[in-house]
């Protein structure tokens, strides 16, 4: 082969082919990068259990904002009776009331004054249901506060259920 | 296993455990040679420096998994030559390869016997190939690649990654014998 002797050289030269050095600067990255990631391997674990905790606690205060602990298969696991006799109704009443008013909703268009009139009411029997939950909590399974909070749920219920054979829309 | 190998077996393993000491010591073994791989194959000091410091930060980080199933060397220099690549790749230029070149007129047997070899000068010239002739030409000669590995690395034929060494080989003799005539 033509060639060869330059393959030849190149090989018995080898050595003397690597005839730059890098900079001062490399190295001093090197190090620092290499001291990096050691850093961040001790942290991810904690900081994984830091994550999932704050999910948990995220997904917990959701559960409870959308009330799914006061409704379902959690009233179930309340042991007083009476007390899981009301969450099952306020869960209940709360479920047939807000599709009533959904119902009722839609006639707005054709009753302006509807809206103000049931809302007022509403409102004010949630005052009153917010103030009989102050006085259970502080005296809690009382007899006659549930049965009063019952009675506030189906009054809601009488209310809607009224509005709308009135209007009949 | 040499006994060179034998010591630098003892840095690998310390390294492993994360000593700085050996981290240097292994640094200063291998930084060199794999700085001029680097230089090879990007032809810029700049971007060899940045790619020997992206292949010894990654070797570092991921030492653990060297089992010894090849020499210390041969792993990290197959790092060095992926990180460089990766980078060419990122580029997304297309390589340019050496063309072929026909001389069916001259007797050239005695014309090469003209040209002096010299480390230098043929550095010199390597670094004027196309790059992509430049790559195959040091992966094999310099980097001790075969065929199938340069193909392998380069995601290139078998036979593009021969022709291109040939091409190559070529090509840096024209260029010498360009700059002699020249009086260079």
């Amino acid at each position: 082969m033509k060639t060869d002797r330059l393959e030849e050289f190149v090989k018995n030269n080898r050595e003397e082919f690597d005839q730059f050095e890098p900079s001062a600067r490399v190295w001093k990255n090197i190090n620092q990068a290499s001291h990096q990631p050691k850093m961040r391997r001790l942290n991810t674990p904690l900081l994984r259990v830091a994550a999932v905790l704050v999910l948990a606690v995220i997904f917990t205060v959701t559960l409870y904002r959308t009330n799914i602990f006061t409704q379902g298969n959690y009233a179930r696991k309340i042991k007083d009776p009476e007390l899981r006799e009301l969450v099952e109704a306020e869960a209940y009443y709360a479920h047939q009331v807000n599709g009533k008013l959904k119902e009722i909703k839609k006639c707005y268009y054709t009753n302006p004054e509807l809206k103000s009139e049931i809302e007022t009411d509403l409102t004010e029997l949630e005052q009153m249901y917010n103030v009989l939950k102050g006085d259970l909590r502080e005296n809690i399974s009382n007899k006659a506060v549930i049965e009063a909070m019952i009675d506030n749920n189906r009054t809601r219920l009488k209310l809607v259920d009224e509005v709308l054979e009135q209007i009949n829309c | 296993m040499g006994p060179k190998e034998q010591i630098h077996k003892s840095i690998v393993e310390a390294c492993k455990k994360g000593k700085d000491k050996a981290r240097y010591e292994l640094y200063q073994l291998y930084s060199k040679a794999m700085f001029n791989v680097c230089y090879r194959i990007m032809n810029n000091r700049e971007e060899a420096e940045d790619m020997l410091q992206e292949a010894f930060t990654q070797a570092f980080m991921k030492i653990e998994s060297f089992r010894w199933e090849s020499s210390f060397g041969t792993w990290l220099k197959r790092i060095v030559v992926n990180t460089c690549l990766n980078a060419i790749n990122k580029k997304k230029v297309e390589l340019t390869y050496c063309e072929e070149i026909y001389h069916y007129d001259k007797p050239e047997e005695e014309e090469e016997a003209e040209v002096q070899f010299t480390v230098a000068n043929i550095t010199r010239a390597m670094e004027l190939l196309p790059e992509g002739g430049r790559m195959v030409f040091s992966l094999y000669l310099l980097e001790g690649y075969d065929h199938t590995e340069i193909a392998q690395i380069m995601r290139i034929t078998e036979s593009t990654s021969k022709s291109q060494f040939m091409r190559a080989k070529r090509r840096i003799i024209e260029i010498l014998k360009e700059q002699k005539s020249r009086g260079l």
